[in-house]
């Protein structure tokens, strides 16, 4: 048996679901995937995606080990001899595999990395619908092996156990249903405030934005512990490397589009997605979940594409528009979970040049106090993190994201800042047009 | 906990008694009156004496909100108002005809308060008028008050203006415990 490449629409192969013989349990309750060998990064975002996308049908178990689906990670220190144990148990849990290299392995469905949030969603959808069918036969089966209750006894007890359990069953559901909605409305809420605006009319209340921050921050931000950060091992695993993640090409394609004052576009498989300067707005033709899942893996060479465009195309309800500086910021977080950019010393001064303009960005919590202790005090990232008490986290979170739209940097960076080459850029074009580029360039 | 005292100032019908509604856990004191003709362009009344309304933040303490009127026969009130104020939110509207002007103006009328206190600046109504942007408003604070805070505000929106008047409470001090 071999592991099939989900691919779109085409059917999971049942074969890999229906060895697994599920306990008699009530599969209308969010079903538990375990997850083994899954970064931080990925957890996070599976956690959210779990929440928002899949309405809490599915959440991440504690315990691995009891889990209704197996998530494992192949290209991990241990993926592959976890998955290899994991094969052998006679009736292993459904398996999904990731990797980013093609996989045949027995009774798993291996999905490719960068994980696309709709593949994955299909997937779980079918494992349930699986389980659920599985679950209903082993029922059946079972029942006709039960011993009938005496005849007088018999029809009223069953009659009234099966009307006990069904109420059980439904409120059990329901219970389970409730809370993971509230969950998922928090953190939309906290999601929602940010961006739109209430009615006028809304009544006056209470606002904590430190709380409403807080809800998206894990997301955005981890939850590292502090570092030394003068132990160079701790300072690395404190540091990442935007030019590993979509927010480097978004950032060259920012300044190839400020340079010339043209829209430049960043093509992927995934969609695209084009910066126009004028305007200083993006457009962005993918998914919001799937760009947030793409911003936090570190992407291959040559998988987004660089081009400067004529004109653009908005296509309505397919193109999603944002103001550039709101994009970077938050792809940003995205990329960064709460480490500063490579390169950075965290000990040297760091200059804002102004306040950002907070309402339209992100929020999350102690933005505003890092922003007011930087605009009056001259302080690293380290001692700004021991000044305000707070974890280094939120602090390089918020220095690479206002390093990104240029108005934080240290010292150092100021006094060796020189004019960076421009970005080197692939064009599919017309002949004429690729020649003026290159003309423009200076690259010919 | 703490108590503050902050001032709401700006232009008529920048949005300085419905930004205190917005974020007022009771029910805001307001003193709208029949406009002048002139503000009556704008809207229909406006706030003769002042306005009240009263937030917490959460770890800092209670701050007590004070609206000034922004008609300019009015601006004695300014002055009365701003005894025992500790920070100025002031909130110009993009969409009037000149709102650099109105920043100038109201900088220049708050001085003295300035010169002692802190300031935060919201910039209303650029939803229906983009332009100036914030960073030009930036440009033009650099040379006179640079580093304060300067935000797009939707005066109906509660979070925009709790977190302009949360960013001019960490001005007065960021280390203030949340
Ligand atoms: N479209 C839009 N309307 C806004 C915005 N901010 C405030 N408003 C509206 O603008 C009007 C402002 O009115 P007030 O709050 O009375 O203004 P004020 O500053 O107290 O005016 P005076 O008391 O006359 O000086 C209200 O109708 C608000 O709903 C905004 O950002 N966008
Ligand atoms: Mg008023």
């Amino acid at each position: 048996m071999k592991a099939q490449k989900h691919n779109g629409g085409r059917p999971v192969k049942k074969s890999f679901v229906t060895r697994y013989v599920p306990p008699l349990e009530d599969y209308d309750r969010p079903l538990r995937v375990g997850l083994f060998d899954i970064n931080a990064r990925l957890e996070n975002i599976l956690r959210y995606f779990f929440s928002e996308n899949c309405h809490g049908d599915f959440v991440v178990n504690e315990n691995p080990h009891s889990a209704d689906i197996c998530l494992i990670d192949l290209d991990g220190l241990h993926g592959k001899s976890i998955w290899a144990r994991h094969a052998e148990l006679p009736h292993h849990s459904p398996t999904i595999l990731l990797s980013l290299h093609e996989t045949q392995a027995g009774g798993a469905i291996w999905l490719r990395k960068p994980l696309q949030a709709k593949l994955l969603h299909e997937v779980l959808k079918k494992i349930r619908q699986q389980l659920l069918q599985d679950h209903h036969q082993h029922r059946e089966v079972n029942s006709t092996t039960l011993p009938w209750p005496s005849a007088e006894t018999a029809p009223t007890l069953s009659h009234r156990q099966q009307e006990l359990q069904r109420t059980i069953k439904a409120l059990r559901v329901r219970l389970a249903r409730e809370k993971i909605r509230r969950i998922e409305l928090r953190t939309r809420r906290g999601v929602e405030q940010t961006n739109s605006l209430p009615p006028a009319d809304v009544p006056s209340r209470q606002v904590s934005i430190e709380s409403l921050g807080n809800k998206v921050a894990e997301i955005f931000i981890g939850t590292a512990p502090d570092m030394d950060l003068h132990n160079k091992t701790q300072l690395a695993q404190a540091q990442y490397d935007p030019q590993h993640f979509l927010i480097g090409r978004v950032l060259e394609a920012v300044k190839l589009a400020e340079t010339y004052c043209r829209p430049v576009s960043i093509s992927s498989h995934h969609g695209i997605i084009t910066f126009i300067p004028m305007t200083r707005e993006v457009l962005i033709e993918i998914e919001e979940q799937q760009l947030h899942s793409l911003a936090s893996q570190p992407i291959e060479k040559d998988e987004y594409l660089l081009s400067l465009q004529d004109s653009v195309c908005d296509m309505p309800g397919r193109t999603r528009r944002r103001p550039i500086e709101a994009f970077v910021w938050e792809l940003t977080l995205w990329s960064s979970l709460g480490r500063m950019p490579v390169s950075t010393n965290p000990h040297q001064t760091v200059r804002l040049k102004h306040w950002p303009n907070l309402t339209r960005l992100q929020i999350f919590p102690h933005a505003t106090r890092i922003t007011a202790l930087w605009s009056q005090q001259k302080h690293s990232l380290t001692t700004t993190a021991q000044v305000l008490n707070i974890p280094q986290r939120y602090v390089f979170a918020f220095y690479s994201a206002a390093h990104a739209i240029g108005l934080a940097a240290t010292e150092v960076d100021m006094d060796t800042e020189t004019d960076a080459p421009a970005p080197a850029i692939k064009f599919h074009g017309k002949p004429t047009l690729f020649k003026r580029i290159l003309h423009q360039l200076k690259l010919h | 906990m703490d108590s503050y005292k902050i001032l709401i100032a700006g232009p008529v019908g920048a949005g300085k008694t419905t930004a205190i509604s917005s974020v007022s856990k009771i029910p805001p004191l307001t003193t709208e009156a029949l406009a002048t003709d002139i503000t009556r362009e704008y809207k229909e009344t406006t706030t003769v004496a002042m306005d009240y309304g009263l937030m917490t933040l959460s770890g800092i303490g209670t701050l007590h909100l004070y609206g000034t009127p922004g008609e300019v026969r009015f601006d004695f009130m300014w002055d009365i108002l701003s005894k025992g104020g500790v920070g100025l939110v002031l909130l110009i509207d993009s969409s009037r005809t000149d709102p650099f002007s109105d920043l100038h103006f109201f900088l220049r009328s708050f001085k003295k308060f300035i010169t002692k206190n802190r300031v935060a600046i919201g910039i209303t109504k650029m939803d229906l008028c983009t332009t100036p942007s914030v960073d030009e408003y930036q440009a033009q604070l650099r040379n006179i008050l640079p580093n304060i805070p300067v935000f797009s505000v939707d005066a109906r929106n509660h979070i925009d203006v709790a977190l302009l008047i949360e960013a001019l409470i960490f001005s007065l001090d960021p280390k203030l415990a949340a």
